[in-house]
């Protein structure tokens, strides 16, 4: 299976860099543990500058395939290139690469500072730069104050953010980011989230999460996994449908109407929707009180087709819950992957 | 960033790491002590020999010594050397490669499989090749049991220039033999447990291993030695130091506290030897663990 896709906007990058045009690109990549195939000949092309996510439930090769991008494993079969290397290329990807691994802890008994700093000289980054390199990434994370504690004291949220920031030290071309907020409050994650869409433009970050909210919100393009298979990528636009269908969840009538005898739900005017220039076809999940209205993006656009739909509802006295482009990303992993 | 660079990094770190862990201090007091009392009792040994040949002064104690080997059929230059040995120090420089592994082992044993355990070592392979790490922790471990071995060494011969056992000139030149010996042996051990380290995720496993390997290692030496004490029981006249460092068996180059007679001995070509097996030694376990270890999955 092969997958490549081009975002719909490229910001411009913030600072000149020279970048490899493909960051990081799967050839049939196959990864077996005994006899259990946790990746299927996955080819992947993920391009320089894009924030790209990799999704699937448990157990769909996402850590597997993550940890053959950050050298971790060594593939079974396929070639992982990273900026135009060879994943294991150390001396050719030294401070260009950073890497979050989600469960590696820090050295218990290294001061914050002492840890970040001897990553930063092993980036070949020379003492007085590695001090500094180590102070901005720290400041980057809003971990400033903890430079002089022991790693043993950091809390689980701080020491992820710890973690960040040795992967975000002088400024890598790759980052690879293994659920960067899991497990961490939502004040701290929201944090982390801004973060991670500040790089936006600076370079690549790839994020392996559960989270297909956070996913939705910070990403150009995803990959969904499934069972180590590729089951379809591109950019978040087109994962969601976002440009072909909006979704309109429908509100009960008030409890004062009910008593007045109306129905629970205002009859939907399907006919004059229907009417709408562009629109295709329509779908209505009555346990949901979802209407889905399909639309050709070549003749309309979406923000037209709300404005249309709504007015139409509204004519209907409709109650309107909610309105969405597209299906969401969560729904739409639901659609694609088993269970 | 050369490999050379990577290395001197991670070594400085694993020392810093060792110096300053509560593991790492508990056992430099343990084995500070237990040597202060293996000087002591080293020293006690020295004064019954003197006692026994009958000569207090340490010229007149030589002398004699060189004498009794020589009639036991032993080369006089060999006898000449070996008598002007500092007996505390080469019976504590015994003493010494025995602590050597004990020390490698208990400071060795989780320095890679720790990583590997808590998944550290992913901070690392991405920013060090990994042989540069893995030789890293090796020359870490043997430098911080190094410097615990150059502790007691200095410490064990002030105690016996104190005693009048030895002069000045041998602090600085047995002294510094002693512990360069001590040294290269704990090499030996060290480049062992690194590579049973990288092995193992679990570092109570890899502790178990690294007791089994040096096990297996200290076996041969055993039998040899076993084989050599007969032999002599047998034969009176027979010197086992002299009988040891000419007739080594092939096995017994498996076990490195075997090498001290050869580093010891006044020939070059066993000197040579002894230094050569010690560093096949670490070239084949060192070499061994960097080439599984850039094939292993973290």
């Amino acid at each position: 299976m092969a997958a490549e896709t081009s975002p719909e906007e490229t910001e411009k990058p913030a600072k000149k860099k020279k970048i490899h045009e493909s960051a990081v690109k799967l050839t049939n990549v196959t990864k077996r543990f005994g006899d259990k195939l946790a990746v299927d000949e996955l080819t992947l092309n993920v391009r320089a500058g894009w924030i790209y996510g990799l999704i699937g439930p448990n157990g769909a090769g996402k850590t597997t395939t993550f940890s053959m991008m950050a050298g971790y494993l060594e593939p079974t079969a396929g070639q992982v290139e990273v900026l135009g290397f060879q994943a294991r290329s150390v001396d050719e990807l030294r401070g260009r690469v950073g890497v979050l691994p989600q469960d590696a802890l820090l050295p218990a008994l290294d001061r914050v500072s002492e840890f970040l700093i001897h990553m930063a000289r092993l980036q070949n980054l020379p003492t007085t730069k590695a001090i500094g390199a180590a102070r901005d990434a720290l400041k980057d994370v809003g971990g400033l104050d903890w430079w002089d504690m022991r790693c043993s004291n950091l809390s689980h949220g701080m020491a992820k953010r710890v973690s960040l920031a040795q992967a975000l030290l002088g400024e890598p071309d790759v980052v690879l980011l293994d659920e960067p907020t899991a497990g961490l409050d939502p004040r701290v994650a929201y944090d982390v989230r801004q973060l991670v869409k500040s790089l936006k433009g600076k370079c690549t970050v790839i994020i392996s999460s559960h989270n297909l909210q956070e996913l939705e919100e910070v990403c150009d393009a995803a990959a969904i996994l499934d069972h180590g298979k590729l089951i379809t990528s591109g950019t978040i636009a087109e994962l969601t449908a976002a440009a072909e269908e909006i979704h309109v969840r429908i509100g009960r009538a008030t409890k004062a109407a009910q008593a007045a005898g109306a129905p629970k739900v205002q009859p939907i005017p399907f006919d004059a929707i229907r009417q709408i220039p562009g629109v295709t076809r329509y779908e209505f999940d009555e346990e949901r009180r979802d209407l889905g209205v399909f639309f050709d993006r070549k003749q309309t656009d979406a923000e037209t087709v709300i404005g249309q739909t709504l007015w139409q509802l509204l004519n209907a006295q409709v109650r309107i819950s909610g309105v969405t482009k597209g299906r969401g990303l969560e729904q739409r992993v639901m659609d694609l992957t088993d269970d | 960033m050369s490999p050379a660079a990577e290395i001197s990094l991670v070594a400085g770190r694993e020392l810093r790491k060792s110096i300053r862990s509560v593991k790492g201090i508990i056992l430099g007091i343990l084995t500070l002590l237990a040597s202060f009392l293996t000087v002591l009792i080293c020293i006690w040994i020295e004064t019954g020999v003197r006692t026994k040949v009958g000569e207090g002064g340490t010229d007149a104690f030589r002398d004699a010594y060189e004498q009794a080997m020589v009639k036991n059929g032993t080369e006089a230059g060999v006898a000449h050397y070996v008598a002007h040995m500092p007996l505390s120090l080469i019976l504590f420089l015994k003493a010494l490669v025995w602590i050597g592994p004990l020390l490698v082992a208990v400071l060795g044993f989780d320095s890679v499989s720790g990583d590997l355990q808590h998944r550290s070592i992913r901070f690392w392979t991405v920013r060090s090749r990994r042989w540069s790490y893995l030789l890293g922790k090796f020359f870490g471990l043997w430098g911080i049991v190094s410097l615990v071995t150059l502790a007691l060494t200095v410490i064990s011969s002030i105690a016996v220039l104190i005693r009048g056992y030895i002069t000045a000139t041998d602090f600085f030149t047995w002294g510094a033999r002693c512990w360069l010996i001590s040294a290269f042996i704990v090499g030996t051990w060290a480049s062992v447990a690194t590579f049973v380290s990288s092995r193992f995720k679990t570092p109570l496993l890899a502790l178990l291993a690294t007791f089994a390997a040096f096990f297996c290692m200290w076996l041969p030496g055993f039998i040899g030695w076993v084989s050599r004490l007969t032999s002599a029981i047998n034969d009176t006249s027979n010197d086992l130091h002299a009988q040891h460092v000419n007739d080594i068996r092939w096995y017994e180059y498996l076990y490195p506290n075997g090498y001290d007679d050869l580093l010891l001995s006044p020939k070059p070509m066993h000197v040579a030897a002894g230094f050569g097996a010690c560093a096949v030694y670490m070239i084949v376990f060192v070499g061994l663990a960097s080439a599984l270890f850039a094939k292993k999955d973290v």
